[in-house]
C-alpha cells in the first residue's frame, strides 16, 4: 500500500498489530503531516479500537482529522469516547456519506456543554457532509451525538439506517433519526434492547 | 398519528414513503411498538418490499425465569394484532414477510403468535426446528 495511492486504508491493522496509536513519535509524525498525510485519496476510513487496557490514555482522533479530503465513509470503533472527539473527527471530513459509530460504553456527553433538552452552541461547519448514504449507530446514552447530528445545517439524508441495541432511553435518538431521513429513506433497520423485567413474573429463588 | 408504546418515543413512518425494506430485531416478546410503527404505513410505500421480524428471547427468558408458556399467553393478544396487520399488508401490497431466529423452537412459538399468516403460509419462518 503505497501513500496517496491506497483508496482504503484500515487504521485498525496498524493499531492491533503494531500499537503504533500509542507511541509519541509516531502521534508526532501524524500530527506533523508525514506519512499519513500522504494517504489524501482514501475513501474509507476505519479507526477501530474497540479493546484497549483500562490504565492506558484516552485516545486521541485528533491526528486523523481531515486525514484525506476524499473520505466517504467512516467507520468508528471505541470502547468508550466523548461524543465531542467522535463528532469532531466525523465533520473534519466534508464528503462523509456513510457513517458508522460503534461505541461499546457510554459516551461521555458532559464535556459538550449540553444539558438534556439543549441543542449544541458549538461553530457549525460551514459545508457539513452530505451523509447522504448510510448511517449505523451502536452507542448508549448517544442523544448528545444525536442531537448534534440532526442539528447540523445540512440536515442529514441518509438512505440506509442501522440502530442496532437500541435501549429504551434511546428511542427518542430512533425515532428523531428515522423522522430526520424519512424523505431518503429507504431501507430502516432497527435492533431493540427494551426489555423491562416484568414483576408479577419473577418467582422466588 | 401513530403512537409507539416504547418510553415516550413514536415510530412514525408515514414520510418514509421511499423505504424498501425494514428489519426490526428485539428481545422480548413485547410487540405493540412494532404493530403500530408498520400502521404507520400507507399506500404511498409503493417500493416497500420486506419485512423482516428477528426475534431472541433466550436472554430475556433467563433474566426473568419465566415459561414461554407464560410469556405467550401474557403477549398473545400483541401477536395478534401483528399477526392480523401483517396480513393486511401482505394482502394490499403483497409485502414479503419474514422472522428470522437462531433460538431452537422458537419458530414453534412463533407459529402459534401468528397463526393466520403462519396457515397461510404467506410468511418466511426461518430458523432452527425439533
Amino acid at each position: 500500500m503505497e501513500g496517496g495511492v491506497s483508496r482504503s486504508f484500515n487504521l485498525s491493522c496498524a493499531l492491533r498489530q503494531n500499537s503504533i496509536y500509542w507511541q509519541p513519535e509516531v502521534v508526532t509524525a501524524v500530527g506533523s503531516g508525514c506519512w499519513i498525510r500522504g494517504f489524501y485519496r482514501v475513501v474509507h476510513l476505519v479507526v477501530d479500537r474497540a479493546v484497549y487496557p483500562p490504565d492506558e490514555p484516552v485516545i486521541s482522533l485528533i491526528p486523523f482529522h481531515g486525514l484525506s479530503p476524499a473520505i466517504k465513509s467512516l467507520r468508528v470503533v471505541v470502547s468508550a469516547l466523548p461524543s465531542s472527539c467522535i463528532f469532531d473527527l466525523i465533520l473534519s471530513f466534508p464528503l462523509l456519506e456513510d457513517l458508522a459509530v460503534i461505541v461499546d460504553e457510554a459516551l461521555a456527553d458532559s464535556d459538550d456543554g449540553l444539558g438534556e433538552d439543549e441543542t449544541p452552541t458549538a461553530i457549525q461547519p460551514p459545508n457539513p457532509p452530505p451523509f447522504t448514504g448510510s448511517l449505523e449507530l451502536y452507542l448508549k446514552g448517544g442523544m448528545t451525538f444525536t442531537r448534534r447530528l440532526l442539528c447540523l445545517p445540512g440536515g442529514i439524508h441518509f438512505q440506509k439506517l442501522t440502530l442496532t441495541r437500541i435501549r429504551e432511553e434511546d428511542c427518542l435518538m430512533a425515532t428523531a433519526l428515522v423522522e430526520e431521513c424519512s424523505h431518503t429513506l429507504e431501507s430502516l433497520n432497527i435492533t431493540w434492547s427494551h426489555l423491562r423485567k416484568s414483576t408479577r413474573h419473577q418467582r422466588p429463588q | 398519528m401513530f403512537l409507539v408504546p416504547l418510553g415516550s418515543a413514536l415510530i412514525d413512518l408515514s414520510k418514509a414513503t421511499k423505504l424498501k425494506d425494514v428489519v426490526v430485531g428485539f428481545n422480548s416478546f413485547r410487540v405493540e411498538w412494532l404493530t403500530m410503527a408498520l400502521q404507520t404505513i400507507t399506500p404511498k410505500h409503493r417500493d416497500l418490499r420486506q419485512i423482516t421480524i428477528g426475534v431472541s428471547y433466550y436472554v430475556s427468558l433467563f433474566r426473568s425465569r419465566v415459561t414461554v408458556k407464560e410469556i405467550m399467553e401474557e403477549y398473545s393478544g400483541q401477536w395478534l394484532d401483528l399477526d392480523r396487520l401483517l396480513v393486511q399488508l401482505w394482502e394490499s401490497r403483497s409485502i414479503r414477510l419474514k422472522v428470522c431466529t437462531i433460538q431452537p423452537d422458537m419458530i414453534d412459538h412463533i407459529e402459534c403468535l401468528l397463526p393466520e399468516v403462519t396457515e397461510r403460509g404467506i410468511i418466511d419462518l426461518v430458523g432452527p426446528r425439533h
